[in-house]
């Protein structure tokens, strides 16, 4: 009857396993690492990381409309800036 | 009229979460202050003799040291105790206090996670240095191996490899993951050399608000994970001592024992390092006089369970009824170790109690004292424990008393000297407050105080790739 002995190695191992597979499964799902991403290119995004709201639209939506899109968001008071991948 | 930052209740001071952010970002921006290089170079200086200490302990061996027979762990064991106790403030910080919804750790956490990981570190050097043969380090790892060598799993030494390499990797993903938003920031606002490093460590880290809203989910699962760890490590820890049938070590109250000198050893220094490092960065109203406060109380806390246990010690010698036990409890308080003993009993229970004033415990200069005091203090009970208790078994033919070399103490001064280097250059690096406070802690997930910062972030309203 040893195998209580067995149980503090296979708890730490358990928790060890979990939790760099949450960190790595974060990574993924979140698409990281990630050499540069376009809204970095946008002048005033220093701002947005901090205490701005930014809305960012993707142009890879097959509905997208950028002239649709810019006259809604001036409509609604934004600035709207465009980036473009380097 | 700029809003007021969202946490004006934990803080000190009219701050906007811009101007926040200005002040938590100095420390890394900003030429640091005169105490930062005497820290710096002080540290730098004690970890040079550090590898000098260890040099000689590999070219001529461990009879440089002062262990002998019977006190063959000596002070390597005393500061591998030392040192895993002080890294457990860090991890209860970041995830105990997480669950509990405490939200005041978020001025600390950062820099108490910083404070486990070098102190884990320091920790693990001493059983590495300790087992003579240290090219095989590696034999005490699970590995298949031509000479079928496996580690032996019913001895809680084994458990203590696992133990702290666990406790070691998640305290420095905890580290890492609250550090990712900060260094986007940085990467944005800086130049050069510095810009490349926090751009590779950022990850590419973007504060999209679903990015935000899965790393809060991941936050949390960490930190109950975390939370069982963060009591086991200093129970196994304790269990090295609790399974060897040397009196004054098998005892079952050790691990609850352990796990409570961890905390208190750990707050008190958090408290040593926080102290200093607000006045000299100015950090005052964000590391306000009542988050001492509340660390005064959790030391006062944890501290009373050793206390308790200091007491419990000397009547289960007696109801024992065991006369090694009863003798080795005579020893501590009446044979040659007895100045350390009792200094032990001055300070982890009779100062601690100065603790339960509101007059002492806000009173900041004597809450550095006591700090400073309560690091000594539970040094002294590792020396008890490991050392008194070894030069003191059953035959009186073997008793034998120990004397550290100076190899012992660069040892330890040098484990010191890199545990305050590490930091200064890690502050160096990476803010030693988090600035996206509300957004790790659990404010915002689900309570019903909103996070209003949160709302800075890119909602994005297509999917593309994994965004």
């Amino acid at each position: 009857m040893g195998w209580p002995a067995f149980i503090p190695v296979t708890f730490e191992i358990t928790i060890l396993t979990i939790t760099v597979g949450i960190f790595l499964y974060l990574l993924y799902l979140n698409g990281l690492p990630l050499a540069a991403h376009p809204a970095v290119l946008a002048p005033r995004y220093r701002e947005a990381l901090v205490d701005r709201p930014a809305l960012f639209v993707y142009a890879t939506d097959p509905r997208f409309d950028p002239e649709a899109t810019r006259d809604l968001l001036r409509a609604l008071g934004a600035e709207v800036e465009e980036v473009r991948r380097a | 009229m700029p809003e007021r930052h969202p946490d004006h209740d934990l803080i000190q001071g009219e701050w906007t979460e811009r101007s926040l952010v200005e002040k938590l970002l100095e420390p890394v921006e900003k030429p640091p202050p005169r105490p930062w290089k005497v820290v710096a170079a002080v540290g730098f200086v004690l970890t040079l003799a550090w590898l000098y200490a260890i040099f000689v302990t590999f070219t001529k061996g461990l009879g440089t040291w002062g262990i002998n027979q019977p006190v063959l762990w000596g002070f390597d064991i005393v500061h591998f105790v030392w040192w895993i106790g002080i890294g457990h403030a860090g991890t209860l910080i970041s995830a105990i206090l997480v669950l509990m919804r405490q939200n005041w750790r978020d001025s600390l956490n950062r820099i108490t996670e910083a404070m486990t990981l070098f102190a884990v570190l320091c920790a693990a050097t001493y059983p590495l240095i300790h087992m003579g043969r240290a090219q095989h380090f590696y034999w005490i790892l699970p590995y298949p191996t031509h000479m079928a060598l496996w580690p032996q799993y019913k001895s809680p030494l084994s458990w203590d490899v696992l133990a702290i390499f666990t406790y070691l990797t998640i305290s420095t993903l905890f580290l890492y993951l609250g550090l990712i938003p900060d260094l986007a920031l940085l990467r944005e606002r800086s130049q050069g050399w510095r810009k490349k490093l926090y751009g590779w460590l950022s990850l590419g880290w973007t504060g999209s608000a679903l990015h935000w809203r899965r790393y809060r989910a991941a936050y949390v699962l960490l930190a109950g994970l975390a939370t069982p760890v963060v009591i086991s490590v200093h129970s196994v820890v304790s269990m090295d001592f609790a399974y060897g049938v040397v009196p004054g070590w098998h005892l079952t109250l050790f691990p609850p024992f352990f796990a409570a000198g961890a905390i208190y050893s750990g707050f008190a220094m958090a408290l040593t390092l926080l102290i200093p490092l607000r006045k000299w960065y100015r950090l005052e109203g964000v590391i306000t006089e009542r988050h001492l406060d509340w660390m005064g109380k959790v030391t006062l806390a944890s501290g009373l369970g050793v206390a308790y246990t200091y007491l419990l010690e000397i009547f289960i010698a007696w109801y024992s009824a065991e006369p090694a036990e009863w003798a080795q409890q005579l020893w501590r308080m009446t044979g040659p170790y007895a100045p350390y003993y009792w200094a032990m009993m001055l300070i982890n229970v009779v100062l601690l109690q100065t603790l339960w004033f509101p007059r002492f415990r806000r009173n900041v200069a004597w809450l550095f004292v006591f700090s400073i005091l309560a690091n000594v203090g539970m040094w002294l009970e590792r020396f008890v424990i490991v050392v008194i208790s070894l030069s003191h078994d059953f035959l009186p033919g073997n008793f034998h008393l120990y004397s550290p070399t100076w190899v012992d103490w660069t040892l330890f001064l040098g484990t010191l000297g890199f545990f305050l280097f590490g930091l200064a250059v890690l502050i160096r690096l990476f803010p030693p407050s988090p600035w996206r406070r509300c957004c790790t802690s659990t404010t915002s997930l689900g309570s019903t105080r909103e996070a209003p910062c949160c709302t800075g972030t890119w909602p994005t309203l297509t999917r593309r790739r994994s965004f």
